[in-house]
C-alpha cells in the first residue's frame, strides 16, 4: 500500500510540474501583455498611456524579465501558496477566487445530485428490465442527450421556463433586495435560481451515469456470486439491493475522476449563459481581460483538482474492490 | 471492408446518420444556390445569366462577377424593387432569396414566415438566420474533419510511439503528456488558447488547429493501447524474427489492425469538434461575426430572448450532425468488431 501510493504522488508530482509548464507557456506565448491595450490604443475612450508608465507597469508585474525568471518566480510563489495578485480586480488571486468557489460548489453540488437521483433509478429499471419498453425508450433518449449540446438546452430552457412562463429566473443567483430576506427565504431564493443551470449541466453526465448504470449492474448480475446467492435462495429484493447492487457501485468511484473535468468545463459556458457569479465566468471574464494571474491560478487550480480526482479514483478502487490490491 | 459498408447501411441509425451527413456535405457546397440574393437565372440586357452559379467554389475564384452582380452590389434592392413593380424582365431567385451577411434595417429581428421568405426568421441586425446556418455548414464540417485529422495524425503518432517502444518512452514521455493533457479540461484548454491569441487571426483555420491540437489524447491511448496489445501477437513476433523493421512492422501490421478502433474514436471525434467549435464560437472566442457559424448564430439569442427563432434553429444544426456523427461512430463501432455480426 504504502509503495502503491508513493509511486502514486510521485508521477503526480511530475504531471503537476508539466501542468504548470503548460499553463504558463499557453498565457505567456500569447502576443501581447495586459497592458497593450493601453499602450496602443487609439480610441479616445482608453487613454493613451505614456511610455515610461508602461515600462514601469511591465516592471512592477515582472513582464520585463525573461521566460524562464518569470516562470521560476511564479512557481516558487505558488509552491508556497500564494497565486499572485489579480491584474484587473487588484486583490489577491486567492480572495478573488475564494469568493466566487461556493456558488462554483454550490451548483455543481446541485448537479451532481440530480444526476444520482435521476440516473441510478433510470440504470436500475433499464438493468432490470433489460430490452424492455422502458429500457428501450430511455435508450433512446439518453442517446440522443449525449449530442444535445448543454448551451443550447440552457437557451431552450431559459426561452421556455424564463422568457414564454416566466416561471423560473435564469439571471444571477439571487432575486433583487435579496440581502433583506431571512435565512431561509434566502436559501430558497438561490436554489430556485441554480435549478435551471443545474438542471443544463446534469443532463449531459444524465446520460453517460444511467448507461453506466445500466450496465454495470447488467455486468453484476451475471457475476458468479449473484448466481450462487440465488441458487441459495435469496431472492428478489434482497438479491439486487444486498448482492447486485453493492458491487455494482464500485465503478462509481471511477466516475468522479471521468465527470469532474466535464463539470469545471461545464460550468464556463454554462455560468456565462446564467450569469451565475462562479469560478466558470471568472475564468472567461479573466481570459477576456488577460488577467494573467486568475487564468493561470485556475488553470493549476483545475487540473490539480482532476489530479486529486483520479487519486481519490485508484485509492478508492483499491479500498473498495480486493482484486486489485495482488500484483 | 465492404460487409462492413454494407452492415452501415443496413442499420436505420446509421443509415440516417449517413443520410444527414451527406445531406450537410450538399448544403455546404451548394449553400449560394440555395440562398442568394443573387437570382439563380435572369435575363439582363438582352442575355441570359447565372449570378448564383459564380459563388460556387471553383467558379468564384475563375470568374469575375457578371453585369447582375455588380448592379446588384450598387444597388443591393434593385431586383426587389422590379420585382415589385411587374418585372421587366425574368429573374429565379433561390428558395431563400437572401444572403448571409446581407443586413436588412427593414427585417430585424424579424420572425420566421413564409411570405417574407425569412423561414427561420432574421437576427437583430435584419441577416437571414437559414442563409448564415447554411453557411455556417461549411464552417463547421471544415472544422470537424480537418480538426479530427490533425488530431489524428498526433494521436497515432504519439500513441503509436508509447505502445510500439513502451518501456521508457512510454512512462517518462508518452503516458506522462498523455495524463497532462486529459488533467485539463480540454474545453478550458481551448478557451484560453482561443482567448489569448489575437482576435484577428481567429478565423476557423486558426480554430481548427487549436481544437486538433488540444484533442489527440483519446486517440493516442487507442493507438497506445492496440499497439500494445498487438505487438506481442504471434504474426507480428514472427514478422519481427523474419528481419522486418520497425517501420515495416508498424505499417503493414499494426497500423492496418488498430484502423477500426482508431476510426471510431475519429468519428465520435467530428461530433466533438464541432460542439467544440459552436461552444467556442457561442462564448464569442470562435468564429467571429459576420462571419456565420452556428454557434455564433445562436449566441445572438442572448442579446434578444425575445426571438426564440434565434435559439431554436441554429441549435438544432449543432445537435442534428453531432448525434450523425455518434450514431454513425456506434454503426461502425459494431460493423468492424468481428466478435458482434449483428
Amino acid at each position: 500500500m504504502a509503495f502503491f501510493l508513493l509511486k502514486k504522488l510521485a508521477s503526480l508530482a511530475v504531471t503537476f510540474l508539466l501542468i504548470t509548464v503548460v499553463v504558463f507557456a499557453v498565457v505567456k506565448f500569447a502576443p501581447g501583455t495586459p497592458f497593450s491595450i493601453y499602450q496602443a490604443s487609439q480610441e479616445k475612450a482608453v487613454a493613451k498611456m505614456a511610455p515610461q508608465d508602461y515600462e514601469e507597469l511591465l516592471k512592477k508585474y515582472d513582464l520585463d524579465k525573461p521566460m524562464v525568471v518569470q516562470y521560476r518566480k511564479w512557481l516558487t510563489s505558488l509552491l508556497s501558496g500564494s497565486l499572485g495578485e489579480s491584474f484587473s480586480e487588484r486583490r489577491p488571486v486567492a480572495k478573488v477566487i475564494g469568493e466566487r468557489l461556493p456558488p462554483t460548489l454550490f451548483l455543481n453540488f446541485l448537479t451532481l445530485l440530480l444526476m444520482l437521483v435521476v440516473s441510478i433509478p433510470i440504470g436500475a429499471i433499464s438493468a432490470l428490465k433489460k430490452d424492455g419498453a422502458f429500457d428501450r425508450i430511455s435508450g433512446g433518449v439518453l442517446y440522443g442527450l449525449y449530442a444535445l449540446p448543454s448551451f443550447w438546452v440552457a437557451v431552450l430552457m431559459i426561452l421556455l421556463f424564463g422568457v414564454t412562463l416566466k416561471v423560473l429566473p435564469f439571471f444571477g443567483m439571487h432575486s433583487d433586495g435579496a440581502d433583506s430576506f431571512g435565512p431561509v427565504r434566502y436559501a430558497l431564493d438561490m436554489f430556485y435560481h441554480a435549478l435551471l443551470p443545474a438542471f443544463c449541466m446534469a443532463l449531459g453526465g444524465l446520460a453517460f451515469l444511467s448507461r453506466f448504470t445500466r450496465s454495470t449492474l447488467l455486468d453484476a448480475m451475471h457475476q458468479d456470486f449473484v448466481r450462487t446467492a440465488k441458487a441459495k435462495g435469496v431472492s428478489g429484493r434482497r438479491l439486487f439491493f444486498g448482492h447486485v447492487l453493492r458491487s455494482a457501485l464500485i465503478p462509481f468511484v471511477t466516475l468522479f475522476g471521468l465527470i469532474l473535468p466535464e463539470m469545471v468545463a461545464g460550468s464556463v459556458i454554462i455560468e456565462s449563459i446564467f450569469s451565475w457569479p462562479g469560478l466558470g465566468q471568472l475564468y472567461l471574464k479573466a481570459v477576456y481581460t488577460r488577467d494573467y494571474p486568475v487564468i493561470m491560478a485556475e488553470s493549476v487550480l483545475g487540473a490539480f483538482l482532476v489530479l486529486v480526482g483520479s487519486v481519490a479514483t485508484d485509492l478508492g478502487y483499491y479500498a473498495a474492490d480486493p482484486r486489485t490490491r495482488r500484483g | 471492408m465492404k460487409g462492413a459498408a454494407l452492415l452501415l447501411w443496413k442499420r436505420s441509425g446509421s443509415r440516417f446518420a449517413l443520410v444527414v451527413i451527406a445531406l450537410l456535405f450538399v448544403v455546404a457546397y451548394f449553400a449560394p444556390l440555395i440562398a442568394n440574393s443573387k437570382p439563380l437565372i435572369a435575363s439582363h440586357e438582352g442575355g441570359i445569366r447565372f449570378p448564383a452559379f459564380r459563388d460556387i467554389y471553383p467558379f468564384n475564384k475563375l470568374l469575375k462577377p457578371d453585369a447582375v452582380s455588380l448592379k446588384l452590389q450598387q444597388d443591393p434592392d434593385w431586383l426587389r424593387r422590379e420585382e415589385g413593380e411587374g418585372r421587366p424582365g425574368f429573374f429565379l431567385m433561390p428558395p431563400v432569396p437572401y444572403s448571409p451577411l446581407e443586413t436588412r434595417l427593414d427585417d430585424i429581428s424579424a420572425p420566421p414566415a413564409l411570405g417574407t421568405r425569412h423561414f427561420c426568421g432574421c437576427d437583430d441586425n435584419g441577416r437571414d438566420i437559414l442563409a448564415r446556418l447554411l453557411y455556417g455548414t461549411k464552417n463547421s464540417l471544415l472544422v470537424g474533419f480537418l480538426a479530427v485529422g490533425i488530431a489524428g495524425l498526433l494521436g497515432i503518432a504519439i500513441g503509436g510511439l508509447g505502445g510500439y517502444y513502451g518501456g521508457l518512452v512510454d512512462s517518462l514521455f508518452v503516458s506522462r503528456i498523455i495524463e497532462v493533457m486529459l488533467s485539463f479540461p480540454t474545453f478550458f484548454l481551448i478557451i484560453t488558447i482561443a482567448a489569448v491569441i489575437d482576435p484577428k487571426y481567429l478565423n476557423i483555420y486558426t480554430l481548427m488547429v487549436i481544437i486538433g491540437l488540444t484533442s489527440w489524447t483519446s486517440v493516442a491511448r487507442y493507438t497506445r493501447g492496440e499497439f500494445l496489445k498487438l505487438k506481442n501477437i504471434d504474426y507480428v513476433q514472427a514478422a519481427r524474427v523474419q528481419g522486418a523493421g520497425s517501420l515495416h512492422v508498424i505499417r503493414k501490421h499494426l497500423l492496418p489492425n488498430s484502423l477500426g478502433p482508431i476510426l471510431v474514436t475519429l468519428t465520435f471525434g467530428i461530433g466533438g469538434a464541432i460542439l467544440s467549435e459552436s461552444g467556442l464560437s457561442f462564448l464569442g472566442v470562435g468564429v467571429q461575426p459576420p462571419e456565420p457559424s452556428w454557434g455564433n448564430v445562436l449566441s445572438i439569442v442572448q442579446k434578444s430572448w425575445d426571438s426564440w427563432w434565434v435559439g431554436l434553429f441554429p441549435g438544432f444544426m449543432i445537435f442534428m450532425s453531432v448525434l450523425s456523427y455518434n450514431l454513425l461512430g456506434d454503426a461502425l463501432r459494431d460493423a468492424l468488431d468481428p466478435k458482434e455480426p449483428s
